[in-house]
């Protein structure tokens, strides 16, 4: 009976990773001018904001991200199956479409298949020296001599002796790195090839750069990931290796796994009868939640890894509420070293969406943010210099439209001052006005640098955030209807593009230093 | 008929490759007979030695020990410096085939020795006598770079290297582990000792420039006069820049 199970159980193992090998590879479609044309186009959209436009990785945004986007001319692949370290196809087409978890490289697998082919074999183009595999060989008993795809034998069991095996082969082979308990707490200091600060991964935490499903594992441990620190395992082809991804995989959930993927995912804005007016207002209930995966550009572990996102809309106004764990309440920004907490939704206002990072020259994007200390100078008052420093002595400007006598001397606050001499609010810049009766901003931009607020009579953005039990609620409301140039139409029956960002004040988040999602779909309903 | 022609041209071109071939063994066997000549000298420091670096060891102390004494720069007696490769420029001949294989070993976490020539084609053991995890990652541009995990139990594995060149070699698992790895395609190299001196033997005749390579200082070269059966005696001298 224990047998029959066994095998059942190995032949439903068998079945699953066919399935998944099956859906992943789809066919892979052979170079052709018109396909390196097509990924060259889909490149130069999606790709050069990181990549650079010769694929250098040295495009604009490059400077906000670590790990660092790959150059593509030098051509030094990191996820590779085979022998000689070079990336099949399968190999890069698969990255593109699962992306890097631990980077912020995401998923690209929403788009076409077709389209992916041809960034396989454009980037492919771009390198200065061709990547060249061997032609098939399989390797001696101890892994030397290998060529081409590594093409591992069956996997064995992994019964209680293989286990016992794979232990004994972590605390050989793997533990100086990644340490005695898995969590990549391994005493030596590592850079990669480039130079850049690298370290082994926390085998607990489930981010695999490169796929997770047991073969995919077993190549990237015998084959090492080239230019890091984590070097070609051949000693351990055969079975070891095969107890190796066994247990590296048992360290580390499904869930886990799969929600380090920066993934596109669909929300559904129902119609309800009256709109919520409060984050927890139980009417949220009805809306279905999605979990949506954010990644960090300047990669951390300390970071959120999700956000629940749910939207209504009544006929008139579009409600979203955004939840996300946060273990403080940064909400002061007074010092120069303090940073808020933050939250933005991005909306494209076309269709087919721009670059997802803050759009392009030629399409602008919709922003609404909302920041915790805007909400906490309206409850209940506004945070002045004197919340921080007590008593400190600040230097005024005569307030002309008032008397001699109610001149202001020293220890004048910001609110007391003339809006000439506080020079954004002068300007009449709603993000510096110190008596604004919403914490949201209604923002427009058109690529990094270009971020800035829509006019303030077109500012109908509405906000409330709310925090407690080591989290964020945070809503915005806004009329369906756009208003003015810049502003998202939201129809009800349409489909809009839609991405969201979130600030950790406390980790030093500001500006491009961000957790972002890609582009979602959101669906507001008739 | 057309058939035998194209068989008998076939046999031609063979023949006439045995001939190149046996004639280019003929011209190397000649040039290796013909007296030549010796370099021998010494590379030195110019200005002060200075005081080695101890780098502290933070992990694997049992195999590695407290402390370990860096490589880049070692100056012995009279300012002698150990680890400079010396090759004469220019000259082309059969890599030596040595008795034993070339063999680098990483022994109290140190690779041994701390530069090491091999010629191209010839498999290079690396050795593993720690018994610990080490990692064999060079940073080589001309040989397909590679990084192999060596565990305790693997006492040795072999790597053919097929380009001349210089290769920096690292451990990542232990980050002050380096060696540099000389792959040539020709005789005429040497390392120096813990004095600074070297030999090049069997010179042809005639005036050559010597190339002195060290990791930290550069490189400098030198001409010198050889002639058959006698020794050119030369000192490099190397600075810090």
């Amino acid at each position: 009976m224990k047998w029959f199970l066994l095998s059942l159980g190995l032949g439903l193992a068998g079945l699953l990773i066919a399935t998944t090998s099956n859906c992943a590879d789809l066919k892979p479609l052979p170079s052709s001018p018109k396909l390196i044309a097509l990924g060259k186009q889909v490149y130069s959209q999606q790709c050069t904001a990181c990549h650079g436009v010769g694929g250098r990785g040295d495009g604009e945004a490059a400077y906000l991200l670590y790990p660092k986007p790959r150059d593509f001319v030098a051509a030094k692949y990191r996820l590779v199956s085979t022998w000689e370290r070079v990336p099949t196809d399968q190999d890069l087409f698969d990255t593109i479409s699962r992306g890097m978890p631990g980077s912020s490289m995401p998923s690209w697998g929403h788009l076409p298949a077709e389209q992916r082919w041809g960034l396989v074999h454009y980037i492919k183009s771009l390198a200065e020296k061709p990547l060249e595999i061997k032609s098939q060989k399989a390797p001696n008993a101890e892994g030397s001599g290998g060529q081409g795809v590594i093409q591992p034998p069956p996997a064995p069991p992994f019964d209680s002796a293989a286990r016992t095996r794979a232990l004994e082969m972590y605390k050989e082979a793997c533990a100086s790195c990644h340490g005695a308990t898995a969590r990549g707490d391994g005493a030596e200091k590592q850079v990669d090839e480039e130079g850049y600060p690298t370290r082994p991964r926390d085998l607990t935490a489930g981010i695999f750069k490169g796929n997770h499903d047991p073969l995919s594992l077993y190549r990237h441990i015998v084959a090492g990931i080239p230019g890091s620190p984590m070097p070609m395992s051949d000693w351990a082809w055969g079975a070891d290796a095969w107890h190796l991804v066994n247990y590296v995989r048992s360290l580390s959930s499904d869930t886990q796994r799969e929600r380090v993927e920066m993934k596109k995912f669909s929300l559904q804005a129902m119609r309800v009868k009256t709109l919520p007016d409060h984050p927890e207002s139980g009417i949220w209930r009805s809306a279905p939640p999605v979990n949506l995966h954010l990644m960090p550009l300047w990669w951390r572990s300390d970071r959120p890894e999700e956000v629940t996102v749910r939207a209504v809309h009544d006929g008139k106004e579009l409600a979203i509420l955004m939840v996300w764990q946060d273990d403080t309440n940064d909400h002061t920004a007074l010092r120069p070293q303090d940073f808020r907490d933050a939250a933005a939704v991005q909306f494209s206002l076309a269709a087919n969406p721009p670059f997802f990072a803050m759009g392009e020259k030629a399409a602008a994007v919709n922003i609404w943010m909302w920041k915790s200390e805007r909400q906490a100078d309206l409850e209940p008052a506004y945070q002045d210099l004197e919340k921080t420093y007590p008593n400190l002595g600040i230097d005024s400007y005569p307030n002309i439209s008032r008397s001699a006598v109610e001149q202001p001397f020293r220890n004048a606050l910001t609110l007391q001052s003339d809006p000439t001499f506080v020079t954004g609010w002068g300007a009449g810049n709603i993000v510096s006005d110190p008596q604004r009766k919403s914490p949201a901003e209604d923002l427009a931009a058109r690529g990094f640098g270009t971020l800035q607020a829509r006019p303030r009579i077109d500012q109908r953005v509405d906000a409330r955030g709310v925090y407690g039990h080591g989290s964020y609620e945070v809503m915005f409301r806004r009329p369906l209807t756009p208003n003015g140039q810049g502003s998202v139409a939201l129809q009800p029956g349409t489909t809009v593009p839609v991405a969201f960002a979130v600030w950790n004040g406390s980790a030093g988040d500001r500006d491009g230093k961000k957790s972002v999602t890609i582009w979602q779909e959101l669906k507001i309903g008739k | 008929m057309r058939r035998i022609i194209i068989g008998g041209s076939a046999i031609t071109v063979l023949l006439f490759g045995f001939y190149l071939h046996y004639r280019g063994n003929l011209t190397a066997t000649a040039l290796a007979a013909s007296p030549g000549g010796t370099i021998s000298g010494r590379v030195v420091l110019v200005g002060d030695a200075p005081a080695a670096k101890k780098i502290k060891v933070t992990k694997d102390n049992e195999k590695c020990g407290a402390e370990i004494t860096a490589e880049d720069l070692v100056v012995g007696s009279d300012k002698g410096i150990q680890y400079a490769v010396v090759s004469v420029a220019g000259l082309k001949g059969a890599p030596p085939k040595p008795a034993n294989p070339p063999a680098i070993d990483q022994k109290g976490c140190v690779f041994r020795p701390h530069v090491l020539i091999a010629p191209v084609g010839v498999g290079v053991d690396i050795l593993n006598s720690d018994g610990i995890l080490h990692n064999f990652h060079t940073g080589s541009a001309k040989n397909s770079p590679m990084n192999r995990a060596q565990p305790g139990f693997r006492k040795k594995m072999t790597e053919t290297f097929t380009q001349p060149e210089i290769i920096k070699v690292n451990c990542d698992a232990h980050s002050w582990m380096s060696a540099w790895l000389v792959v040539t395609d020709h005789p005429y190299i040497d390392a120096t000792d813990g004095s600074g001196a070297f030999k090049i033997n069997d010179v042809p005749p005639g005036n050559h420039t010597v190339e002195v390579w060290h990791e930290t200082l550069g490189k400098v070269t030198k001409t010198v006069a050889v002639k058959a059966g006698e020794e050119a005696k030369i000192t490099i001298e190397l600075s810090k820049k």
